[in-house]
């Protein structure tokens, strides 16, 4: 068979014979197993023990985690004591997490799954198996093997090479394991060649293990494994190189094996899957070699994982004064332990514990000389001198772009360099720091993403929020444009209406105020007028007739004005939302006011009665009749308020009994009117009684004074009369007033009252006159008995005038009857 | 015309160069159209070369901000995150001299993650409203926590904790974040030796 050659390669001392010359013993069992949660590559474990548990030698402990994992199990019988972080063998020196068994020393096993028909089960049968037996690369890496040997589903795969190499000096453990179970070998061979379905299937394996060689012929005779002998030469058990050496074919750089069809798998792990499958045993020992002239006993254990170190060392006589240090792994790939308190992991192929003399301390770096030794020993064709100025110079692109991730650190340049200087330590620096920087750009360009999803989830809720303001401010707005528009159609109707109905009720009472006050300024003037006449002593008794007749016209529309207003207030106080209150309160409020002013009034009346009364104590005899005359009107007048006031002030009290106050009203006024008509009888009886007295006595001028004043009083009576005669007649229309209630006080009824009250006053005036055209008669009749004929004419002109002004007012009468009857 | 050329060498040479000058010229402005950049490349290179915490220690409301302000001509060593490789790999960007953070210099360079002492945390969610990258899970009255790998160690949730339950811890080594250290080199050895001097020396050739 054709072999091929790869670049470089070194040839150092092997020193593999200290350990093969005692047979492969088991160590003797732990009392205690320290059992790392990783001890492979990819994730971490999963425990499935808790402390305290009890656990049996087999029996699964620590569950795969993640696709790239592997079981872990319990390597003795016993007790788990703890599950906590305990120094690992690591090139670190640190801590990891750990499960911790106390040993019961019966090393009493689980009941064990063997598939029997292996050679006929297939192939997700016989992975599940590896799988679950936890098995991973024995050689070094620790890859899970049951991830490997699934390559299948990628790759096609032509070769299968299991690494029988072991190239590295002192360690024999696979060699050891192929003298003594070299039929287990072929049979987890066949099962890889199961699983992978090879075209060939080779065995490659260094022509200085002459013993395990031959156990090998013998045990592949009937099989179509080739046991293929290559040449020793450190790293023909590397990977790529093994398989350029049997293949001639070359893993690519930054590849795998499965790329160029190729898959290796390491003799130890070849045995733990034969184990596995056909045992049903899963992984919880391995063969391991102690050796270095530091320990008496050199030679190959079957060992428990998770074996504390320093148990080992005493099972092997390690003199700790002799050492110079303890090596997991290789001279040439192994690292530096920091203590011997260190549980054998599936990875540990050696513990070698060298003397002084045969691992003196390194030699101290010296600087370059660029020999270019480095170049000729490099396995992987790389330019380790290149490399290393590169990582000293920290510049990790350019390593990168020297191939720094096909170096395999298998130590040859290290081992060539005069200057002693640590090659391999300087790419593996480079290499951390590379991917340290490739770790913190993966993070960068996630913490970037999140960041900017962050800021754009930010934005759209910001937008969105925005969004919704104005989404609702236009509904808003939508909203009172809708109830804008429906304010006419639907609810608006009636404020619109009662608006309106208020805008009358306003404008109708503005009017009425404009009217009032107008009236209230010719009620002045009247008064003026009369007070004038008053005064004036020249002033003929006719004109004062007519001014007072205008005087009381203006108190008379005055007082209607004022009856309206308050009727339109209470209108509007009762259109209001609470009738009842406003019915109560308002008019005593407006009755108030009412009641100033017909004080007020009564204030000038009186004064104007005063002077009326000292005018005509002044007054000469010719002139006395007339302001007799005025005197009584005054009289009239301050009786006339009174009477108002009376029922002024006698409505509040009225007005307590709310509705029924327009018919109390009319009734006080009736009585009122009643009394005033008794009053003027009694007057008028009393002016008779005077003038018979004055008679007697013979007193020409005091009969006149006592005639005129029983005129007077008759007038009075008179007007009395009527005036309750009036109010008689409006009393049957008062229920239906009041049932109108004072709130509508609408223009007919107001209309009606003004009529009437204008029909009173025509009346009044007519009556004033008749009774000044019978007085100027009587005068007239007795100055043609006194013969005199100055005073005949006078009293005759007297009495024409009196006619015509009686015939006025008798005109005016019948056109306001009429007016009223239509 | 090309015979009055050829009698005036001078006078076709320069109608040539200036024919060619025409031409390249035009094939230049309609490169320039045609091929036209959208945004200055040169950003986004900046930005590849932050740290992305997006912390804001340099004034700036993250990193892409600074990589901009970089690229107007804002100073290199405003990025303690990035640290000293971080300031040398802008400055031979942008081709200008390298120099000193601005920043304590003990701070520089250590990379530090958030820690929320659980029981202390009242659940008042400032921390999360203030975390640029969404780092921080925990709801109103309920506990917080730091998603470790997506801290940045940017600082910024510490200020808002009413209750300071927030500590900015250095990142711990690790099997898995442990990696190997630089060999001293050749001279690491030399380093406290004296080679010629009067004053006595000790064994290992240092002086007294």
């Amino acid at each position: 068979m054709r072999l091929w050659d790869f670049h470089g390669g070194i040839h150092p001392e092997e020193n593999k014979q200290q350990s093969v010359q005692q047979a492969l013993v088991k160590a003797p069992l732990p009392k205690q197993v320290v059992l790392p949660l990783q001890q492979h590559i990819g994730a971490p474990a999963e425990p499935l023990v808790s402390v305290g548990d009890t656990v049996k030698t087999g029996q699964l402990i620590a569950q795969a985690d993640d696709f790239i994992s592997a079981n872990i199990h319990a390597s003795i019988s016993g007790t788990v004591t703890a599950i906590d972080e305990r120094p690992i063998p690591h090139a670190s020196g640190m801590s990891d997490l750990c499960i911790v068994i106390e040993s019961d020393g019966q090393d009493d096993w689980v009941k064990l799954e063997p598939i029997a028909d292996w050679q006929n089960a297939d192939s997700e049968t016989l992975l599940n198996a590896i799988a679950r037996a936890g098995i991973v690369g024995m050689g070094g890496a620790g890859f899970p093997t049951a991830v490997k040997a699934r390559i299948r589903e990628q790759h096609t795969i032509d070769t299968l090479v299991i690494n029988a190499a072991e190239c590295e000096p002192y360690i024999t453990a696979d060699d050891m394991a192929m003298r003594t179970y070299p039929e287990r070998l072929i049979q987890g061979v066949q099962i890889l060649s199961q699983l992978v379905k090879p075209s060939r299937c080779l065995i490659g394996i260094e022509d200085n293990k002459p013993e395990a060689i031959k156990a090998l012929h013998s045990a592949t005779k009937d099989t179509d494994i080739d046991v293929v002998v290559v040449p020793t030469k450190y790293p023909s058990g590397g990977e790529k190189q093994l398989i350029q050496i049997l293949t001639g074919r070359e893993v690519p750089s930054g590849g795998l094996p499965a790329d160029i069809g190729v898959i290796c798998q390491n003799v130890g792990t070849a045995i733990a899957i034969a184990k596995a499958v056909i045992l049903g045993e899963p992984l919880i020992s391995r063969i391991t070699t102690l050796t270095g002239n530091a320990m008496t006993r050199r030679q190959n254990v079957d060992v428990r994982l998770g074996t504390p170190i320093n148990e080992l060392l005493d099972f092997a006589g390690f003199n700790a004064a002799l050492a110079s240090r303890l090596i997991m792994g290789g001279p040439m790939m192994g690292f530096t332990l920091t203590s011997d308190r260190l549980p054998v992991v599936k990875t540990t192929n050696c513990l070698l514990a060298p003397t002084s003399q045969e691992f003196p301390d390194p030699e101290p770096e010296s600087p370059c000389i660029r020999c270019g030794m480095c170049e000729q020993a490099c396995p992987a064709e790389l330019l380790p001198q290149q490399l290393h100025w590169f990582a000293k110079a920290e510049e990790f692109e350019k390593a990168q772009l020297f191939n720094l991730f096909d170096c395999i650190e298998c130590g040859a340049c290290s081992y060539v360099c005069p200057s002693s200087i640590p090659l391999v330590q300087y790419y593996r620096f480079a290499k951390t720091e590379i991917h340290k920087e490739q770790e913190e750009a993966k993070k960068a360009e996630r913490a970037k993403i999140r960041f900017e999803q962050r800021q754009a989830r930010l934005e759209r809720e910001e937008a969105e929020k925005i969004a919704a303001r104005n989404a609702r401010m236009a509904a808003a707005a939508a909203k009172s444009a809708a109830a804008k528009a429906a304010a006419p159609a639907t609810s608006g109707a009636s404020p619109v209406t009662q608006g309106l109905a208020q805008g009358l009720d306003e404008a109708a009472a503005k009017k009425l105020k404009i009217q009032r006050a107008a009236a209230t300024v010719a009620l002045k003037k009247a008064e003026k007028a009369l007070t004038e006449a008053a005064l004036d002593s020249n002033a003929s008794p006719d004109n004062k007739a007519i001014l007072e007749a205008n005087h009381k016209a203006a108190q008379e529309k005055l007082a209607a004005i004022d009856q309206q207003l308050n009727g339109g207030a209470q209108a509007k106080t009762q259109a209001g939302a609470n009738p009842q209150p406003a019915v109560a309160t308002n008019p005593n409020g407006l009755d108030d006011a009412a009641l100033k002013k017909l004080k007020i009034q009564r204030a000038a009346a009186s004064v104007a009665l005063k002077k009326t009364e000292k005018a005509l104590a002044e007054a000469t005899d010719e002139n006395r009749v007339q302001l007799e005359a005025t005197f009584k009107a005054a009289q009239d007048k301050v009786s006339d308020i009174e009477q108002q006031l009376g029922i002024a002030s006698a409505q509040p009290a009225s007005n307590e009994q709310s509705v029924a106050a327009p018919s109390a009203d009319q009734e006080k006024i009736l009585k009122q009117a009643k009394i005033a008509a008794a009053a003027s009888k009694a007057a008028m009886k009393k002016a008779e009684k005077a003038l018979v007295h004055a008679q007697s006595i013979g007193d020409t001028d005091e009969i006149a004074a006592k005639e005129a004043a029983i005129v007077t009083a008759k007038a009075n009576a008179e007007k009395a009369a009527d005036k309750l005669a009036a109010l008689q007649g409006v009393t049957p229309k008062a229920p239906a007033a009041a049932s109108h209630s004072a709130s509508d006080a609408t223009p007919e009824t107001d209309l009606a009252a003004k009529q009437e009250k204008a029909l009173k006053q025509a009346k009044i005036i007519v009556a004033a006159t008749r009774t000044a055209l019978k007085k100027a008669k009587k005068a007239l009749a007795e100055a043609q008995d006194s013969k005199d004929p100055e005073a005949i004419k006078a009293q005759q002109a007297v009495v024409e005038r009196c006619k015509t002004k009686f015939t006025g007012a008798e005109q005016t009468l019948a056109q306001l009857t009429s007016s009223d009857v239509c | 015309m090309i015979e009055f050329l050829a009698q005036h060498p001078v006078l076709a040479a320069v109608t040539g160069l200036l024919t060619l000058a025409a031409l390249f010229g035009a094939l230049l402005g309609y490169a320039s159209i045609r091929f036209k950049v959208e945004g200055n490349p040169i950003v986004d290179q900046i930005d590849s070369l932050l740290p992305q915490t997006q912390c804001g220690q340099c004034g700036h409301p993250g990193c892409h901000p600074y990589a901009e302000a970089i690229a107007n001509g804002d100073d290199i060593n405003k990025c303690p995150p990035g640290g000293e490789s971080t300031m040398e790999a802008l400055a031979e960007l942008m081709g200008r001299d390298p120099m000193p953070l601005d920043a304590d210099p003990d701070t520089i360079g250590v990379k530090k993650v958030a820690y929320i002492r659980e029981d202390e945390c009242i659940g008042c969610t400032k921390c999360i409203i203030a975390c640029p990258v969404d780092a921080i899970v925990g709801a109103t009255k309920l506990m917080h926590t730091v998603i470790e790998s997506d801290c940045t160690g940017c600082d910024l949730c510490v200020e808002p904790c009413p209750v300071d339950c927030i500590d900015m811890l250095p990142v711990e080594t690790t099997v898995k974040n442990w990696g190997w250290n630089r060999p001293q080199g050749p001279n690491a050895r030399f380093e406290h030796q004296v080679f010629a001097s009067d004053r006595p020396f000790t064994t290992d050739g240092r002086a007294v």
